[in-house]
């Protein structure tokens, strides 16, 4: 083994180390990067003048100790105090994302290819079927990309414009944005099926709508109940600070202790959120570790 | 297996049992089926063999109906045929793997189910005994409540089988059921595919040459879309088949390619365009 190898075939090997293109690829990403620091103003130094350290001590100084006055935490009425407001995001999140699977079932169907105009079961349709199917196609895929597009944070600013202040209003905008995200995931899924036990359900005589429930969906259901899990885990986050502009939630008490230079009441409410963070990650991966 | 003078008089007939005539199918350039015609009889067993990309798999799509020919006809007993003429036993690994066997092989009647409750049935299988009367045929009666996830190989093959029986159909067709199998297991689903079918006319793809040649009285050999011989099984000779294969290797095989190349030798499968 300590010899060296010095066959025939020794030159045709790489040696270690980068390749001209790798060592050009990291070159690339080091350009990019700095292009993007110097457009997002990246200033290091500003973290170490004068007022900012002044400004950072006095935060931690006055954040210790956390508020937990019992009226801060449970308010005068039930629908009232900090731990309200952690109950009333969780509320939000199951809410919204549930209305967004509502939504986001028949957008995914008629934004996926495989079952609007693509694959096995349009082998004999005729053009204009298919012509049919490719607008219905675009069509919401546009849709599902605007209500993405459009942060979560703007829908709430918008239904809360619509319908008044409150967490209904939090809810149709995690809805109507996380029916965007899914929308297109579940879109993917189904493009990604295996056409011949789509093929297989359709050639019993089986009409389009139930070769794709028969079909296509079972075979993507465990990996939808997965993601949509996971974004549930993602909306918990964001209805975290839909109280910013007064959807309801906790992120109200975030804003208005920000506000109101209340830093220890804002310390009890960071860690109020980590809290419902990390307990609902934990619930999150147990529930899709049961899906298997 | 003992009609077979019966059915090549029979087979004379116009209009009667499985009739090609002149069919041609392409898919964009690539003919995959050109001018044939091929006249088959009810009861009668049939083998279509020859190498990939022959064009053996869209032969039996157009006879199940779920490929329309570009020219030519196919007809069922004179009429054009459809999917209840003719049921297209797919191979063991188009089956849903998270649902059950039964439900599995009741999803095979859907086609004759008013829409709702063809949409709604094979959820909530009431009604299973025609399921288990398939999968009795099968042999796999007792694991009706069995994901099919859990089944060998063989036994996904024999579900896919009592699936495609499901459809009362007078014509069977089975694409490759030996793919995917043991040597020991491949004699095994042929034989519970004859014990199975009772009457109706039975044309299996396959790419074991041997296999069609012991079990099945008829032969069909194609190459390069076209039909190389027709023959009793027994009236096959060793120079027809080299022809055959040697034929085939210079034909280009895009056609399998898109449509059945997961089952000739684990080729990647490029996605539907």
């Amino acid at each position: 083994m300590s010899e060296k190898y010095s066959g025939p075939d020794a030159a045709q090997h790489a040696a270690p180390g980068l390749s001209k293109r790798q060592l050009t690829t990291l070159l690339g990403g080091c350009v990019i990067l700095a292009v993007a620091a110097w457009i997002a103003e990246v200033d290091p130094m500003a973290l170490f003048a004068a007022g900012a350290r002044e400004q950072m001590v006095a935060f931690v100084a006055e954040g210790i100790p956390p508020e937990s006055s019992r009226e801060y935490l449970l308010g005068r009425s039930l629908r009232d105090g900090l731990l309200w407001a952690v109950v009333e995001t969780l509320a939000i999140s199951v809410v919204g994302t549930s209305l967004a699977v509502v939504l986001a079932v028949p957008l995914g169907l008629t934004s996926a290819a495989t079952v609007t105009h693509r694959g096995p079961l349009y082998r004999n349709a005729s053009a204009s079927r298919i012509a049919v199917g490719r607008g219905l196609y675009h069509a919401s895929r546009t849709v599902l990309s605007f209500l993405r597009s459009v942060p979560g944070i703007v829908w709430g600013f918008l239904f809360v414009t619509a319908i008044g202040l409150g967490p209904f209003a939090g809810v149709l905008a995690l809805a109507v944005h996380n029916a965007g995200v899914l929308g297109k995931l579940y879109a993917d899924f189904l493009e990604d099926t295996d056409p011949m036990t789509t093929e297989a359900v359709a050639g019993s005589g089986a009409t389009r709508l139930q070769a794709v429930c028969h079909g296509m969906v079972p075979q993507v259901t465990p990996t939808v109940a997965s993601y949509t899990l996971y974004r549930w885990e993602c909306t918990v986050r964001s209805a975290a600070i839909l109280g910013f502009v007064g959807a309801g939630g906790v992120g109200y008490y975030l804003v208005i202790t920000i506000q109101r230079l209340q830093y220890g009441k804002l310390s009890t409410a960071i860690v109020a959120v980590f809290v419902l963070v990390v307990t609902n990650d934990w619930l999150g991966a147990r529930l899709r570790t049961r899906l298997g | 297996m003992k009609n077979e003078h019966t059915a090549q008089s029979e087979k004379q007939q116009s209009g009667h049992g499985l009739v090609f005539d002149s069919v041609t199918k392409r898919f964009g350039e690539n003919v995959a089926v050109r001018d044939v015609s091929l006249s088959l009889a009810p009861g009668e067993r049939v083998a279509v063999i020859g190498p990939s990309g022959a064009g053996k798999t869209t032969l039996l799509r157009l006879a199940a109906g779920t490929l329309r020919p570009n020219a030519g006809t196919v007809t069922f007993n004179g009429s054009t045929v459809t999917g209840s003429a003719a049921t297209l036993a797919y191979q063991g690994e188009t089956l849903v793997d998270r649902r059950t066997v039964l439900s599995n092989v009741l999803t095979g009647q859907i086609g004759g189910l008013s829409w709702l409750r063809g949409f709604i049935e094979p959820l909530l299988p009431r009604y299973p005994e025609p399921a288990l009367e398939r999968l009795d045929a099968v042999g796999l009666v007792e694991r009706a409540d069995v994901p099919v996830k859990s089944l060998s190989a063989g036994e996904r093959q024999r579900v896919a089988f009592a699936r495609a029986l499901m459809q009362d159909a007078e014509v069977v067709l089975a694409d490759e059921p030996t793919a995917n199998l043991d040597p020991s297991s491949r004699q095994n689903i042929i034989d519970v595919l004859d014990a199975a079918i009772d009457g109706e006319l039975l044309i299996t793809v396959l790419h074991d040459v041997h296999i069609a040649l012991e079990h099945f009285e008829r032969i069909v050999g194609v190459a390069g879309g076209r039909i190389k011989f027709d023959a009793p099984a027994s009236a096959v000779a060793d120079e027809q088949l080299e022809a055959l294969f040697a034929a085939g290797a210079s034909t280009p095989n895009t056609d399998a390619e898109r449509t059945g190349a997961k089952k000739e030798g684990g080729a990647p499968v490029p996605r539907y365009v």
